[in-house]
């Protein structure tokens, strides 16, 4: 059971990240961009980062996995863990240097007024 | 040190609980209060389950320093996401500056793992395997509500 929950919370937790909020901001960004080019370029980006917010949650149920496996060995060792958490880390680095660079291909098609009226404070 | 399930089913509930504090979510009203009352029952628990007085006060102790990292744990998670969604929400905010801050972040998190899995260590050590188990179910009582206290930041 509480193997089960390690697992869930690895792979239910949502998008592992700091950053994956911006993708959320779908709605906002149509009422805000009226320019259908610039909307559309906006809107790639985010389906973009959505998808690589799916594929960070794919690795961390594969890191799930792996751990649950770990679990079960009873001759686990610190090192056996620590190779995984050192790997989940990795990815989620990787994840966020992605998601940042995202950022900046989002604000090349928003206006320092619309980043405003999206981000800002409410 | 892996060779007993016990531990490493306590500490990496607590390391899942500091690897997603990175992830916004939604958590009950007050889940600050649940992690008090969450903590408050393991210490009635540790001072209920370990007859030994020296080894009873050295537990206890060692749950109190987990209140206090997990405690510094939360603020600063909370401290840093405000900042660096406050910098994304910056039009000129640098690249540099955002991985910089993320970086920190992720730094916290790692490091808060890092001696919550050692804290735990000590307070396996401190207790027989017949308290541990009688513990045990207060202990993933107290990291299931720490982890949904993250989760609400």
């Amino acid at each position: 059971m509480l193997v089960a929950l390690i697992v869930t919370l690895l792979l239910g937790g949502g998008s592992i990240s700091v950053m994956d909020y911006i993708a959320d901001t779908k709605k906002d960004l149509k009422t805000v961009i009226v320019e259908p080019d610039r909307r559309g370029s906006a809107m790639s980006t985010l389906k973009a980062m959505k998808k690589r917010a799916a594929a960070m949650n794919k690795q961390a149920g594969k890191s799930g996995k792996r751990l649950k496996k770990a679990l079960q060995q009873h001759d686990l060792t610190d090192a056996a863990i620590d190779e995984i958490w050192t790997a989940h880390f990795a990815s989620i680095d990787q994840f966020n240097r992605d998601m940042i660079d995202l950022r900046f291909q989002l604000k090349n098609d928003v206006t320092r007024d619309e980043w405003q009226q999206l981000f800002g404070p409410q | 040190m892996f060779r007993n399930l016990r531990f490493p089913i306590s500490l990496l509930l607590l390391a899942a609980a500091v690897l997603i504090a990175g992830c916004g979510g939604k958590g009950a009203a007050s889940p600050q209060g649940v992690v008090a009352e969450a903590f408050d029952d393991l210490r009635a628990q540790v001072a209920q389950v370990v007859v030994d007085a020296e080894r009873r006060d050295t537990a206890i102790e060692l749950v109190d320093r987990l209140e206090r990292d997990y405690g510094a744990l939360y603020d600063g998670v909370q401290e840093r996401r405000t900042r660096l969604r406050a910098l994304h929400a910056n039009y000129d905010a640098t690249r540099e500056q955002l991985v910089d801050l993320a970086d920190q972040l992720e730094a916290d998190v790692r490091e808060a793992r890092r001696t919550t899995g050692l804290t735990h260590r000590e307070l396996m050590a401190a207790t027989t395997a017949e308290e541990w188990a009688s513990i045990r179910k207060a202990n993933t009582k107290t990291m299931k509500a720490a982890i949904a206290a993250l989760q609400s930041i």
